[in-house]
């Protein structure tokens, strides 16, 4: 029964790709550059990324605008840094990504998503200054 | 069209080997960073705690029982953890750190950002230039004080649902949750995912959904498109 589940499927993909249609479902989810950093760092990379609590119990007031939790996380975790740091480089209405560029490329990235009408950080890449591997 | 391509052949390829789950999502989306192969066909990883974790009140039995869960699915990809004493305490999220040596892997309780919004999470460190992992290390957010680290029920508010702040943070479903980062998925199930995320109770989330609703204990155990996901990725 699988197997020819799986059968007419490929065979529906075949004729789709043929018939040369882009499909977009939700196991295509959008990209974050975290995976693009790593091609853009001299030496390794890491990424973070976080398990958020849903908005209902949520113990801390949100964030209204992509660019108030761009503000709370350089606040909360990074105050190194600051928000003229990073410039908006993708932006749908559940996703905004922002990145920190040094001589064009990219060596810090952090994106937000939407969780009801707040929105929270999702994950974060940046290039690693030194130290192993 | 390549991609799209690139998919169908996929497919085809584990139409021939007939190790297609029948609840999965595209590894190689998902799953874009791996473990590489370091004891034969086996992919075994090694991890501790570091000395910042409680060793009593149930704190590293939940996170073993989070671990156990990937385990349990059979893939080669197989985390044991060593004895030996704990590691000193380290956190490879700060930005003046950098990742320590490749196969150094560790469980820790540290700030993350305060109360509320993240409550884990798991910093990956990547071989430079390549999409091999070098090491991971997960941290529970030591600012929560609502972990459920029992193997009972978290509370849920009862009639008042989370709104007055009775809900609890499930430690054992949310370190099932991190440990499917650590053995490599780096994207989240999408919340307008119906197969995953959506609709409807959020108590029947997937284990890998990016949300987590206090006084849940849906998580603890991994659901069809998790563990589905997982084993295509490791086959």
């Amino acid at each position: 029964m699988n197997k020819f589940r799986y059968t007419v499927l490929a065979g529906a993909l075949i004729l789709l790709g043929g018939a040369g249609y882009t499909i977009a479902t939700a196991d295509q989810p959008y990209v974050p550059a975290t995976r693009a950093i790593i091609g853009q760092c001299d030496g390794a990379s890491k990424l973070v990324i976080g398990r958020i609590v849903a908005s209902e119990n949520n113990s801390r007031p949100g964030n209204r605008t992509a660019d108030e939790a761009l503000r709370t996380w350089i606040r909360d975790v990074r105050p190194d840094l600051k928000e003229s740091d990073f410039v908006r480089t993708h932006a749908t209405d559940e996703f905004v990504q922002f990145e920190k560029l040094e001589g064009g490329r990219s060596v810090i990235t952090v994106d937000f998503v939407k969780n009801g009408d707040t929105w929270v950080k999702s994950s974060e890449g940046s290039c690693v200054k030194g130290g192993q591997p | 069209m390549k991609r799209f391509l690139g998919v169908t052949t996929a497919l085809l390829a584990l139409l021939a080997s007939g190790a297609l789950p029948s609840q999965a999502h595209s590894s190689s989306t998902y799953y874009a960073y791996k473990w590489k192969n370091q004891n034969g066909s086996s992919k075994t990883q090694e991890w501790k705690f570091t000395n910042s974790v409680p060793t009593s009140g149930g704190w590293r039995a939940r996170v073993k029982d989070g671990v156990n869960q990937w385990n349990s699915v059979g893939t080669p990809m197989q985390w044991v953890k060593i004895s030996g004493g704990d590691y000193a305490d380290y956190d490879i999220a700060d930005p003046q750190q950098g990742c320590p040596a490749a196969g150094k892997n560790s469980v820790r309780y540290g700030y993350i950002d305060g109360p509320g919004n993240t409550i884990a999470h798991t910093v990956i460190c990547l071989f430079t230039g390549t999409l091999q992992l070098s090491n991971i290390q997960i941290t529970i957010d030591s600012s929560e004080t609502n972990w459920n680290t029992g193997t009972g029920d978290t509370p849920d508010g009862g009639l008042f649902g989370c709104a007055l702040g009775g809900c609890g943070l499930d430690l054992w479903g949310n370190m099932a949750h991190e440990w499917g980062h650590a053995v490599g998925m780096d994207l989240h199930f999408q919340m307008s995912d119906p197969d995953t995320c959506s609709p409807g109770d959020r108590m029947d989330f997937h284990t890998m959904c990016a949300f987590y609703s206090g006084g849940s204990d849906r998580e603890r155990t991994l659901e069809g498109h998790d563990s589905g996901t997982f084993i295509g990725a490791y086959p």
